[in-house]
């Protein structure tokens, strides 16, 4: 068992997941969006 | 943990049709809406291939213009993997992943309602190029220039359609991968997260990965044919291989995309209906995420024929072997799972075992693909289309099919008719035998794909295939009826569904309510499914 009932976490806790998860789906999209351009360039450069 | 979970919220009742479907936040609801846009894109692409199977019954010329055939292939492959089976496991992943790792939703519910519905639009765009002037794009799937630079208009559509798709697959992947990492029931550590919630996870990099490279690919296409650039035009300067080489680095890892998650799939259903933990839990997550790895590695072996240096054959055909080790892993693995287990053959789990095997051929040809101087013989020919249709129907279709017999009684709160779930499954299989089986003699034999006709010394083979790909199709019909008859009533299920079932997932009562979980659950370790979990 990992917790109980009365351990369940309050407001904050739900601010802080969706503020953590804000923050990976845009380091994630950032990510893709500098492949697609990395790649579009390596086609400018290598030809 | 029921108790969460039986928070039956009232407000899907109050929204209106328009509101609970279009407008729609809850995973649940939008997991549903993929499946059964998924549904639809299967008999669509699977009418296209019918087309495709009654023009090649005969040799010769006898019901579809050459242009119109080609157009075939390429949408039915186009439609089959971004429309079907891509859009089958974000649906699965949608209704799932929260429910398996006690999430209340996905991390990101108004992005995931954009994920979905951008594909209806996309998916008409690519229809409509069936009613331009000269019709859809007819190159193949893999839209290689200068072929594919040579069509019309559709081209613009089509890859505005592609854009469209990887967008959508992209927000997608963003959402799990954020609803993995942050929504987490305390106590679900990683390594107890069910293999499906791996999979998806790894798959889900696998798309940040190459879905912009794709998209890459297809925007310097497009600026080839409309703004004069020449990134692969010969004549000013430009190299063609080189879009095949940027391709197939997004193709290999997609292939990937296609079944991981089915990896994922067959390894819940096995261990539930053998009634054991799964065999190496750990060694599943490793050799998923080698697999992934490797996949980025291995893309030049879909052009071995183009002349490539020596020591570039040599490397991708040897690092294209390396991907049978950790596949190996899987299947011994769910081998030991089943060995000396109580085991049951429900109808989930007959399509889980007809994985195992047809998977196991389509890895096993993929093998022989692999090595350079077999592959001159076999490139472009039927070999290659009997090989990645035993990979992607026996193996991501199969895993589909089962996981919908799985979760059906957990998503309509009813028990499927076992009975039609077996001639469902038992019909699948052996049209779908009929169907691919005899194309490896055809390909061994020289026939190439993508022709309308063919020699007559092809002509009994093809016969057969063709009567297999009726049989196949029409079996799914039997599919929808099964489905249908399940949602609207039936036995009731109980909340575990599966005698030997663990995990969050059939904690929840069945059907699952509207909002589950929304209370964190509390994690009962002898109730998880896999990891360092005592049973």
């Amino acid at each position: 068992m990992a917790m109980s009932h009365t351990d369940a976490p309050g407001p904050q806790h739900a601010e802080a997941v969706r503020h953590g998860a804000r923050r990976t789906a845009i380091t994630v999209g950032l990510v893709a969006l500098g492949i697609y351009i990395a790649f579009i360039l390596s086609g400018v450069i290598g030809r | 943990m029921a108790n969460s979970a039986e928070h039956h919220d009232e407000h899907h009742h109050e929204q209106s049709f328009f509101q609970r479907w279009f407008l729609a936040t809850n995973h649940k609801d939008i997991g549903t809406l993929y499946l059964l846009f998924s549904l639809a894109m299967f008999f669509v692409g699977g009418s296209m291939a019918l087309i495709v199977r009654a023009e090649l019954f005969q040799p010769g010329l006898q019901l579809v213009e050459p242009y119109f055939f080609n157009q075939m292939t390429t949408m039915h492959a186009l439609v089959m993997i971004f429309g079907a089976v891509m859009p089958a496991f974000v649906g699965l992943g949608n209704w799932m992943i929260p429910l398996m790792i006690g999430a209340p939703d996905m991390a990101l519910p108004r992005m995931n309602n954009w994920s979905f519905w951008i594909l209806p639009f996309a998916f008409t765009m690519l229809l409509m190029t069936l009613l331009l002037p000269g019709g859809s794009p007819g190159g193949g799937w893999t839209l290689y220039p200068p072929l594919s630079l040579q069509g019309g208009s559709a081209t613009a559509f089509a890859i505005f359609a592609i854009h469209m798709m990887g967008v959508s697959s992209i927000m997608g992947a963003i959402n799990i991968i954020a609803t993995i990492l942050n929504m987490r029931a305390p106590g679900m550590d990683l390594l107890k997260m069910p293999i499906f919630v791996w999979t998806w996870l790894i798959t889900a990099f696998l798309l940040i990965g190459v879905m912009p490279v794709l998209a890459g690919a297809v925007t310097m296409l497009l600026t080839d044919k409309f703004f004069l650039t020449s990134f692969f035009n010969a004549a000013g300067g430009g190299d063609p291989v080189m879009y095949q080489h940027i391709f197939w680095f997004f193709g290999h890892p997609e292939v990937y995309i296609m079944i991981l998650p089915a990896f994922g799939i067959v390894s819940e259903i096995i261990p539930t209906f053998s009634r054991k933990p799964l065999f190496g839990y750990q060694a599943m997550v490793y050799a998923t995420a080698s697999i992934a790895f490797l996949s980025f590695i291995v893309w030049a072996h879909h052009m071995f024929t183009v002349g490539m240096p020596l020591g570039g054959k040599l490397y991708f055909m040897y690092a294209t072997m390396l991907i049978g080790i950790p596949t190996g892993v899987k299947v011994f693995n769910w081998v030991s799972t089943m060995w000396k287990g109580s085991m049951t053959f429900e109808t989930p789990m007959l399509f889980a075992l007809g994985f195992v095997v047809m998977f196991t051929i389509g890895g096993f040809s993929g093998l022989m693909l692999a090595i350079v101087p077999a592959d001159y013989q076999y490139h472009d020919t039927y070999f290659v289309v009997a090989h990645f249709h035993y990979v992607l129907v026996t193996g991501a279709v199969f895993a589909i099919m089962a996981a919908a017999y799985y979760w059906l009684p957990k998503w309509t709160g009813h028990m499927y008719n076992e009975t039609l779930g077996k001639w469902h499954f038992w019909l699948s299989t052996i049209f779908v035998n009929l169907l691919f089986f005899p194309q490896h003699f055809l390909g061994l034999a020289g026939m190439p794909r993508r022709i309308p006709d063919y020699n007559v010394a092809f002509a009994d083979f093809n016969m057969w295939s063709s009567i297999g790909g009726f049989g196949f199709g029409l079996s799914q019909l039997l599919f929808v009826y099964i489905v249908i008859q399940c949602m609207r009533g039936g036995a009731k299920a109980t909340d575990q569904v599966w005698e030997g079932a663990r995990g969050l997932e059939w904690t929840v009562p069945s059907p699952a309510p509207h909002h589950t979980f929304t209370v964190p659950p509390v994690i009962d370790d002898s109730k998880l499914a896999h990891g360092n979990v005592a049973h």
